[in-house]
């Protein structure tokens, strides 16, 4: 009954719970849903599943899979290595991403259009066409070692190193902290810092006490962004990185193409998958009651 | 810090003041003097150069040419934050992290005052404002009013001498208007400092202010009390502007007389307005000096009349209202108690007022405040 | 109030402000300017490797492009891409207003299932795929890329459409129901034109989504069927074939085309304070 009133009347649905109705509108998602049944959910339960049926030897069944990331130390090294690359990763973003989009906020109308296209550029770029420039940069004989040797700096290797790799994800990942964190700042009435100021605290001060505390539901919806979205990022550490130092998606691939070694790589997809999920939960509680307390939305 | 400041509000003087933006002159001169402790209000259209001048004041813009004195001491080199002026902003402004205590501590945190001291004088501020107990809440759990009395509290808490108000009560409704309004009065005869009040509502004005100054298109009109600026104002657009009003728009036939032509009728004053120019200019006359010629009370020796065709008629409670409109096309209101019959639609009337409640205004030196070239009636 | 703000802004630029801009231009410069050397290396002359600066100017790698495994990979890519683009659109459009319109047991995991391929790392996703169109036989085939990459661009149709249902006032079809329109007629004449720009805009975010899509591609793909990216891929891996620039450039003209259209239609709905 109350289902066919218009979302600002209906009433709130925790204090009664109104009994379901079939609704024939209802039946407008089930095809969209059978294919993400069929080619997401299945597939997804199906590799992930192979983390207990299928073995290396020496390991038989059960939850060897399991002992064997936990015993190995090159899988203990891969995972602080993915999390280290992807933490200074997420700084990186950050630092970069406040300027930015606090400037975005300052700007006329049509400043903002081209900061804005400034961030959907490479938020639409290809993963490879960016990935690629990066390759032809830093290559060893390549423009940045060349712009480095007319500085007199010697230049090294960098393709294949954890650092192409930091880099270029920071620039690809630059965008995802950029947005979440500019529609925050945005939201922030700059007269409470001419109130603040009113009140005795200076400029610095105000920015601080009043505009920091607002913005941080911004910067942590960015950060988790970022986080998630580094944690699985494969093409660009497989181009530019090296098996040496692969990443933690890198590794899951590896596991499956190369060694067909079906039950580990699903026992760290698995890994992946958790730590993706236990992070946006976290993330998706706090932000929600921060961002609700800054600007009283429900 | 001494009793002195507590009780004493500050004067403030803007000489010749002005902000522009590249070509376009916000406030274009503007000297006002206000007298410690007095409430001031800047009133004026949006656009009009108010909102500026109280930035100006505020430190929030930078004054192109002029001066700012704070009792005597250019305050416009002075840092926004070391201007200790309390200020009320539009929509408030509360901090959304902070409870409302902590919003009115603020100001005392900035100034080192002791965490004890501080308890009692932000307990103490939102007692005044009739918010005792509602230290805890965080502003989104106040209503509009509540907030703005936190607003008021965090803006005194520090002693400031001088209190800036920019639009404090746009956000609400008419009825909680109105008892604010009473409270922002109270408050200033309590604390007896300086308060700078800035609105678009002229009823607000007249309720509150010491003294109004009418801002229009980036000057001050008119400075005065609320019935000086009523019953003599000095342009046509603080005629106009304050309360309603008839205008009837004619020219001014020879230099230093007080008559005025419009049309085919003559319209005299009382002699107050004996200088004028000739050229344009419009006679005001208020609605409630206007009274409906009957046979048993037909024109007079001291009023001046119109005749014409009544267009509408409202009955608004205790009063009722009738325009007529003459042949020249111009309407004229008239108030009067309720009670006596209302004249019918269509049907001839007269209509006239003592000539003592005539202004004549020539629009010649403000040609820019009377826009309208037809004969209004607001 | 607004436009004085903004003059003012005009007015006093202070050293802050300064600095906030060089800052902010350097950072754009970082986001954009790296991805621009592949467009002078498109025009090498040299077939050699990814020289830079070019030896020499000729249009060479785009000759490479129009022929052979190159234009194959790119019109596999197109195809598939426009099929995944006309299909995902529609199912995508009608799970919003799904969703939007109904409450039914379990909508809370639906909703989140259509859009966990949003969140799930593309690898795990990819070997997933692997696995099962391993057994289904449909590793290697079109409607098997078509299949795979639908999973990638459904939820951008569905958080485009969704977001501009949310702003849409369904006052309106209770309007134009008592106008006498049926439902059909009312959400073509009255739903479908207001939400448009979210429509629009998932179905090139599908485009994009489909077009651009390596991991699960890469597994997917055989000699016979290659797309655009896995050709790149493969070129930028093992086989250095410079032919990669050219693609790149036209790939990154794709993108450059999108983001106006996107932009603008972001920027519409963007309150400006």
């Amino acid at each position: 009954m109350s289902t066919t009133l218009s979302p600002s009347i209906r009433p709130p649905s925790r204090v009664r719970k109104t009994p379901f109705v079939f609704r024939p509108v209802s039946l407008l998602v089930v095809p969209g849903f059978a294919v993400i049944l069929l080619f997401f959910v299945y597939p997804a339960i199906s590799i992930l599943t192979r983390a207990w049926t299928h073995f290396q030897a020496p390991q038989e069944g059960g939850w060897d899979n399991f002992a064997w990331f936990f015993t190995e130390d090159v899988n203990i090294t891969l995972l602080l290595r993915t999390f280290g690359v992807t933490l200074l990763v997420t700084v990186i973003t950050l630092i970069l991403a406040f300027p930015f989009a606090y400037l975005m906020t300052l700007v006329s109308r049509r400043w903002l259009v081209v900061l804005t296209t400034a961030v959907m550029l490479p938020f639409f770029t290809n993963y490879l066409v960016r990935i690629f420039a990066w390759v032809v940069l830093l290559q060893d004989n390549g423009v940045v070692n060349g712009a480095l040797s007319a500085f007199g700096i010697e230049p090294f290797h960098m393709l294949g190193t954890t650092f192409a790799v930091t880099i270029a994800m920071a620039q690809t990942l630059l965008p995802l902290m950029i947005l979440p964190l500019y529609s925050v700042l945005q939201g922030i009435d700059r007269s409470l810092l001419r109130a603040s100021e009113s009140l005795g605290a200076s400029p610095a001060k105000s920015f601080f006490r009043i505009y920091l505390p607002l913005a941080t539901p911004g910067m942590l919806a960015g950060s988790v962004l970022v986080f998630v979205f580094g944690l699985g990022f494969y093409l660009t550490p497989a181009i530019l990185g090296s098996p040496q130092n692969a990443l933690l998606a890198q590794q899951v691939v590896t596991q499956v193409q190369d060694l067909l070694a079906w039950g580990r790589g699903s026992v760290l997809a698995l890994v992946l998958l958790l730590v993706t999920f236990a992070l946006l939960a976290v993330a998706m509680r706090f932000s929600r009651n921060t961002v609700s307390s800054a600007y009283g939305i429900r | 810090m001494s009793a002195d400041r507590k009780t004493r509000g500050a004067g403030l003087s803007l000489r010749r003041l002005a902000k522009s933006y590249g070509p376009v002159h916000a406030l274009k001169e503007v000297s006002l003097d206000i007298a410690p402790g007095e409430f001031v209000t800047f009133l004026g259209p949006s656009g009009s150069g108010k909102s500026t001048t109280l930035n100006l004041i505020s430190g929030f813009q930078d004054v192109t040419s002029g001066e700012i004195l704070l009792d005597g001491t250019v305050l416009q080199d002075v840092k926004p934050h070391k201007r200790e002026l309390g200020i009320v902003f539009q929509n408030y402004a509360l901090f959304p992290h902070m409870t409302a205590g902590q919003n009115v501590e603020y100001s005392l945190k900035q100034r080192k005052i002791p965490a004890s001291e501080r308890k009692t004088r932000v307990r103490k501020a939102l007692e005044s404002v009739g918010l005792g107990g509602y230290g805890d809440r965080y502003p989104r759990e106040l209503s509009g009013g509540q907030q703005q009395r936190v607003a008021v509290a965090r803006a005194l808490v520090f002693e400031p001498r001088v209190l800036l108000m920019d639009e404090p009560l746009g956000a609400l409704d008419r009825k909680l208007r109105q008892v604010l309004q009473l409270e922002i009065k109270r408050l200033h005869r309590e604390l007896g400092i300086t308060f700078i009040f800035v609105t678009h509502d002229q009823e607000e004005a007249l309720v509150m202010s010491d003294r109004i100054a009418v801002f229009n298109e980036g000057l001050i009109e008119q400075v005065g009390t609320a019935s000086e600026l009523y019953e003599n104002p000095a342009t046509p657009f603080v005629a106009e502007f304050l309360g309603e009003t008839n205008a009837l728009k004619g020219s001014v036939q020879s230099i230093g007389s007080n008559l005025l032509v419009h049309g085919a009728t003559v319209f005299r004053t009382d002699g107050a307005d004996e200088n004028l120019p000739a050229g344009p200019a419009i006679l005001f006359v208020r609605p409630e000096k206007v009274r409906l010629l009957t046979e048993a009370k037909p024109v007079k020796e001291h009023e001046d009349a119109v005749y014409g065709v009544v267009r509408e008629t409202v009955y608004m409670g205790s009063l009722q209202k009738i325009l007529v409109t003459n042949e020249e096309g111009a309407t004229v209101t008239v108030l009067e108690a309720t009670g006596a019959p209302l004249p019918a639609i269509g049907s001839r009337v007269g209509v006239a007022w003592n000539i003592n409640e005539a202004r004549i205004i020539s629009t010649e030196q403000r040609s820019n405040s009377a826009k309208n070239d037809e004969v209004v009636s607001i | 109030m607004k436009s004085m703000e903004k003059s003012l802004r005009r007015s006093s630029p202070s050293v802050g402000r300064i600095l906030l801009a060089v800052a902010a231009f350097l950072i754009a410069a970082w986001m954009i300017v790296p991805t621009l050397v592949i467009i002078p290396l498109s025009f090498s002359s040299s077939e050699a490797s990814f020289v830079f600066p070019p030896p020499g100017w000729s249009l060479a790698l785009y000759e490479n492009l129009s022929g052979g495994a190159w234009r194959d990979a790119a019109l596999n890519s197109i195809k598939i891409a426009a099929v995944v683009t006309v299909l995902t659109t529609i199912l995508g459009t009608a799970a919003a207003l799904g969703l939007d319109r109904s409450k039914f047991p379990g909508k809370g995991l639906v909703t989140g299932s259509l859009f966990a391929p949003l969140i799930v790392p593309t690898s795990i996703l990819a070997i997933g795929i692997y696995a099962v169109f391993l057994n289904w036989k449909l590793n290697g085939t079109f409607i098997g890329f078509v299949l795979a990459h639908s999973v990638v661009a459904l939820p951008m149709v569905l958080v485009s459409v969704s977001s501009s249902l949310r702003v849409f006032d369904r006052n309106q079809e209770n309007a134009a129901a008592s106008l006498g329109a049926s439902p059909l007629t009312t959400f073509m004449s009255v739903t479908l034109p207001q939400i448009r720009s979210g429509v629009v805009t998932g179905a090139v975010l599908a485009f994009l989504a489909s077009f651009d899509e390596v991991v699960i591609s890469l597994f997917l793909a055989s000699p016979r069927l290659q797309t655009l990216p896995v050709l790149m891929f493969s070129s930028m891996r093992r086989e250095l074939d410079p032919t990669v620039a050219a693609a790149a450039v036209v790939v990154f003209a794709l993108a450059a085309i999108a983001i106006p259209i996107v932009a603008l239609i972001q920027t519409r709905n963007h309150h400006v304070r």
